[in-house]
């Protein structure tokens, strides 16, 4: 059974039809990518499925489970969650806190305002384990803000993945970055997806093609083509839509 | 080491607090330690919102008001007999009274931060203190509600009729809910509001409610106003409707701005220094508000960090510049500062004694001398000290800038 499920979505924001029914079964630990030109839906998509918006008709289920319509705090409990394409993080607070304020709900703190956050079970130890796996360990101390486009991105992704959820959406995790920088942290992703379930808009096609298992390309609201990335590559409709005659 | 000294710094205030009154501190120092003790509460408790949890309040005064009156209503009832709780904890009973009105009016206000809560809690504000004005029976009008706190009813024995007992009843309540509100900082709630003071967005997107944090911290923060409104009512004994008006929101609001709102212990350095102002400043002229208005337009514009930024970026400027790179920078600093403060002085005190004095012919007390008001000496002087000093910041601007963003940062 498909963990995530999108069942005839559709999104209008007033007269203009940003998604236009989407099917689209998730598998399992695949790593699923979604390209297309800019302003096809796949921000909005994104949104659809984590809760910023709800949608106007059809339904998105996780684990078998409804989400569509709920709220984003209720749908990343059920363990979803996402990154931002524009570097969503707590710009003064250190490190150690943006990742730790993102562990804490899973591991059931709570409210808690009757115990120091140091002592609310292993989560310090956790913390510095997550910074050690991002690679940020040097700069536990240091405000959130202050740290490089790049260190960012990292931390960007190490909240996402903090709370433990099972289902990952990446908005664009590489956007801005050098050449040097996407490939160091397109291995970074591939570790971080086993086990994982993961859905990605990017831009940067050899980012695409070297980690998808599978494909699915948006063009004005509608997904024109499912696959994998040597069908993609060869689809005819695809080449015309978006990746150019001659790619 | 930083925080080392902060420890210190903390501990010696404590002590000096605590031993003041002991080492035969006069009627009037106790009386502004009282007052600096409540200020300071209020302070750390409007902070719990603006600092903490990013919730910009114009309306404080509202919850520290329900704490004074509920306070004054409870000693009166010890004092009668129908209530038995013993003095010391009057304060319980304020923190009640805030704690509710703060669940009330949060539960409209907190859904937006940012201007939309700044205008809700301004208009609700203004709704508590129109209808306090409805209800003279309650509020008293204009002469106020009063009580007795020689209620003979107390845990300890003392009577609380001097001001030092007073004092050290004031004191200790302060000190325990300043103590709880840094604890409060450190603990999950406290950390996810500076979350939410930062990004609610994100907070929503790692399974918390912005609204339910936002809501706790304006709960607490209310509570803890109720407290500041107990120990000011156990001091004075008395108090109209003004007590919830914009004037106190306001004030309150400067005091932990001058303070540092990014600080922690901030706004009690704010309470210091208002307090310092208020009964100091206000004896040696007529003028004080002006000048408080001018340091918290100083501290806006060049310091957004407030007071405690300065002396927590001391360290980091001496590391950099070394101690004679400071004194450099002070000597070329401190003379036009002063020369343009000075100057300032010399005609805002010139103006107030020409339009408010009994008799503007009467020589002026400025400094150590006394000046004619109405000859052309007194006026050249304050205008070229202000107006030479002006113009050479005008001049070296280009210099000024690095030192303004060394001193300033960003928050």
């Amino acid at each position: 059974m498909s963990v995530l499920s999108i069942k005839g979505l559709h999104k209008n924001f007033g007269a203009a039809k940003i998604i236009q029914g989407i099917d689209l079964e998730i598998e399992e630990g695949e790593f699923h990518a979604i390209i297309g030109p800019n302003g096809a839906g796949k921000s909005t998509l994104f949104n659809l499925i984590s809760g910023q918006f709800a949608p106007s008709s059809g339904a998105v289920t996780l684990h078998g489970s409804r989400i569509s319509g709920l709220r984003p705090y209720q749908i990343n409990r059920m363990g979803l969650s996402r990154s931002f394409q524009v570097s969503n993080i707590f710009a003064n607070m250190s490190v150690f806190e943006n990742l730790r304020c993102a562990l804490m709900w899973s591991r059931n703190v709570g409210y808690c305002f009757w115990r120091f956050a140091s002592r609310c079970g292993d989560i310090d130890a956790r913390t510095d384990s997550l910074l050690e796996e991002i690679g940020l360990t040097a700069r536990k101390t240091d405000m959130a803000g202050n740290l490089s486009y790049a260190e960012q991105r990292a931390l960007e992704v190490g909240m996402t993945i903090a709370g433990g959820a099972s289902v990952l959406l990446f908005d664009e995790p590489t956007a801005g970055m050098n050449h040097h920088e996407v490939e160091t942290f397109a291995a970074f992703l591939r570790k971080i997806a086993k086990g994982r379930t993961v859905m990605m808009v990017e831009h940067d096609m050899n980012v695409v093609f070297s980690l998808a298992d599978r494909i699915s390309v948006l063009v004005y609201g509608q997904i024109i083509a499912t696959g994998k990335p040597e069908d993609i590559r060869a689809n005819p409709a695809v080449k015309e839509a978006y990746l150019g005659a001659d790619a | 080491m930083k925080r080392f000294v902060i420890f210190l710094a903390c501990a010696a205030a404590l002590a000096a607090a605590l031993l003041l009154p002991s080492l035969g501190a006069g009627r009037f120092v106790i009386v502004m330690l009282t007052q600096l003790a409540i200020m300071a509460t209020f302070a750390m408790s409007y902070n719990v919102n603006l600092g903490q949890t990013g919730l910009l309040s114009f309306g404080h005064a509202v919850y520290l008001g329900a704490g004074v009156f509920a306070s004054l209503y409870l000693i009166t009832a010890i004092g009668e007999g129908t209530v038995p709780l013993p003095l010391e904890f009057v304060p319980l009973g304020g923190a009640l009274a805030g704690f509710i009105l703060a669940a009330i009016f949060g539960l409209v206000s907190v859904r937006r931060a940012g201007v939309t809560f700044a205008m809700i809690s301004l208009g609700l504000a203004e709704l508590f203190v129109a209808a306090a004005m409805l209800f003279p029976s309650v509020f008293g009008g204009e002469q106020g509600v009063s009580t007795d706190r020689m209620v003979d009813y107390s845990l300890t024995g003392m009577g609380y009729g001097r001001p030092q007992e007073i004092y050290m009843l004031v004191l200790v309540w302060a000190v325990f809910s300043v103590a709880a509100m840094v604890f409060l900082s450190r603990t999950p709630l406290g950390r996810l509001a500076n979350a939410v003071r930062d990004n609610p967005q994100r907070v929503e997107y790692l399974g918390y409610t912005p609204y339910w944090i936002r809501f706790a911290q304006f709960c607490i923060a209310g509570t803890f106003a109720g407290v500041a409104g107990s120990l000011f009512a156990l001091t004075y004994e008395i108090a109209n409707a003004e007590v919830l008006g914009l004037r106190t929101s306001a004030n309150v609001l400067i005091a932990t701005y001058l303070g540092g709102i990014t600080y922690v212990l901030g706004p009690v350095v704010g309470a210091l220094v208002v307090t310092l102002l208020e009964i100091n400043l206000a004896r040696l002229t007529e003028a004080w508000l002006f000048y408080y208005g001018l340091l918290f337009i100083a501290i806006i514009l060049f310091a957004p960090r407030g007071l405690t930024g300065i002396l927590m970026d001391t360290p980091d400027a001496v590391r950099r510049a070394g101690w004679g790179g400071l004194a450099k920078a002070l000597l070329r600093w401190v003379p036009v500062v002063f020369l343009i403060a000075a100057g300032s002085v010399i005609l805002v005190e010139l103006c107030y004694h020409l339009s408010n004095s009994f008799d503007p012919r009467e020589p002026l007390k400025l400094f150590w001398t006394e000046v004619n008001a109405q000859s052309w000496t007194p006026w050249t002087v304050g205008a070229v000290m202000s107006i030479s000093g002006l113009a050479w910041l005008a001049v070296n601007r280009r210099n000024a800038a690095p030192r303004r963003a060394q001193k300033g940062g960003t928050s």
